[in-house]
């Protein structure tokens, strides 16, 4: 037997390849819109207020967050466990780093610099 | 001149032949968007001052991550010890030299029984020199990891991904170096209210030299973001201008919503040896019903991934149709510190096989230089 039985892709690979990989991209266009009229649906909804997604809890809501701070709660989650806190020494050798990396435009950067450094 | 560097410069020159070789509007876009940046180039130096009550300091940094992982595959035990440090080195506030270097041990049980033998890999993930040149256009030149989807650029370090397995995608693009000797530009094409569209546009020679092996390439990643839902989708695509000249494309997703602690990632990837997708789910419980305190350590993950071969696969890829669910649960010890254990089915019609996946990982940051301190 098959092992894709349990999948509904299963049922595209017994019609055919092309229907098959019609489905495959079907299946997949449908998760991303899935989760694309997710975001939409939450855009008015939310204020910008956690600080991590996958490890630091998301931030109580703050009444009118720094600049610099905004930027780091929006941003630092994105790929990682952000730092809880490193060296003001290396604050500006880290954040040149991560705005290589996060495409993060000059004034962004001088706003974490002052936020994360005073 | 060293090796590597009349490599380079022997490559430079076919790589702007490569360059000619792309589909014309590819090549137009390129040029285009090259273009547009120059100006941007120009200026760089005009803004590029430290704000003037900030403390932080530029000081080279020693980063990276050890981890030990015991990794089990179709009854097979590896034990995977790894170092990978990560050298920073500022010249101004400006200028950054970054390179990451990898030591993995591989040691397996000599007939399944024996004593554990093996050895240790050293690569060099990437060495490359970055200007940040201005608000929009950042430069990138040396040997970098080739900017294509979620997982490569992002992903990959062993103190960030949630599961220890790469995709079963993941050679789509990456396949067989991972990184590209070359020059890319990147930044923040238009920063509106509410989005941020961002771009990497690379070329790359071929080189042969010892661990900084490169495919001449050209290629580039479009992404939109929104900060606010911290939500973002964009598009990654890389030509390979040699060998087989194929396209490989990804499309991929991110999002942490405010109102819960997930991190909901997917990508897809097509080349010409295949096509599939991942998608992953990561959760930590902030607000557990019965002890929140230990709870919130924990992180959940779960991951499906689909692999559909073509041509036979291959070229990194496997050469069988594969799908495989992943779990993993993890024990966030501090930010830098974290327990793993995962576990993962691979399905294929040659038949099926658990991945076991154990260890711990730890991210470090040494400033290598007393400097300022507050
Ligand atoms: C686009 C993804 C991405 C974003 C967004 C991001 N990081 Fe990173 N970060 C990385 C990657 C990848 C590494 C590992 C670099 C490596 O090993 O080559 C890293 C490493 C780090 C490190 C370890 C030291 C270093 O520089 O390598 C720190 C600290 C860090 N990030 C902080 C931050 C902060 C603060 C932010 C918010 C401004 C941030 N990151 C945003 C991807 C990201």
């Amino acid at each position: 037997m098959e092992l894709w039985i349990h999948l509904p892709l299963y049922l595209a690979f017994m019609a055919g390849k092309k229907v098959m990989r019609r489905m495959f991209i079907g299946q997949l266009a449908g998760m991303l819109l899935a989760c694309g009229i997710c975001a939409v649906a939450i855009f008015p909804a939310t204020p910008p207020a956690a600080a991590s997604a996958s490890g630091a809890p998301p931030a109580k809501a703050a009444p009118a967050l720094d600049p610099g701070e905004k930027i780091f709660e929006q941003n630092c989650a994105r790929c990682h466990v952000p730092p809880m806190s490193f060296s003001p020494r290396v604050t500006g050798t880290i954040i040149a780093h991560m705005r290589m990396r996060a495409r993060l435009t000059r004034k962004e950067e001088l706003q974490l610099l002052k936020y994360l450094a005073p | 001149m060293t090796r590597y560097s009349q490599s380079i410069a022997k490559n430079i020159e076919s790589a702007w032949f490569a360059i000619g070789a792309l589909p014309r509007p590819v090549f137009a876009c390129l040029v285009a968007v090259l273009w547009s940046l120059l100006p941007f180039a120009a200026c760089a130096q005009s803004d590029q001052n430290v704000p003037e009550h900030s403390s932080a300091g530029y000081t080279p940094v020693l980063s990276g991550a050890f981890a030990y992982i015991q990794n089990t595959n179709g009854g097979v035990q590896s034990l995977v010890p790894q170092i990978n440090p990560l050298l920073l080195v500022p010249m101004g506030h400006s200028v950054l030299l970054e390179s990451r270097v990898e030591f993995t041990g591989f040691f397996q049980r000599e007939d399944q029984t024996g004593p554990y033998a093996g050895k240790v890999l050293k690569t060099v993930d990437y060495a490359q020199l970055d200007w940040l040149a201005d608000s929009h256009v950042m430069a990138a030149a040396g040997y970098y990891i080739i900017p294509f989807g979620l997982f490569s650029e992002r992903e990959s370090p062993v103190w960030i991904r949630n599961l220890q397995n790469d995709p079963i995608t993941y050679a789509i693009a990456t396949h067989p170096d991972g990184a590209a000797d070359g020059f890319q530009l990147r930044g923040a094409a238009a920063t509106l209210p509410f989005a941020s569209i961002q771009y990497t546009a690379y070329v790359s020679a071929h080189s042969n030299v010892n661990e900084l092996q490169s495919a001449r390439s050209s290629g580039g990643d479009v992404s939109i973001y929104f900060p606010s839902p911290r939500f973002e989708t964009g598009f990654s695509y890389r030509r390979t201008l040699e060998g087989n000249q194929i396209n490989n494309e990804a499309a991929y997703l991110s999002w942490q919503p405010n109102s819960v602690s997930l991190d909901l990632k997917a990508e897809y990837d097509n080349n010409h040896y295949g096509q599939g997708y991942w998608i992953e789910a990561a959760h930590v419980p902030q607000h557990f019903f019965i002890a929140p305190d230990f709870f919130h350590h924990f992180q959940g993950v779960a991951r499906m991934e689909q692999l559909v071969v073509r041509n036979g696969g291959g070229n990194g890829l496997a050469t069988v149709n594969e799908e495989r669910p992943v779990f993993g649960l993890n024990y966030l010890i501090r930010d830098d510190w974290r327990f793993v254990a995962n576990y993962g089915r691979l399905l294929t019609k040659n038949g099926n096989s658990n991945q076991w996946n154990f260890g711990f990982t730890y991210r470090f940051i040494w400033p290598l230089w007393p400097g300022k301190k507050s």
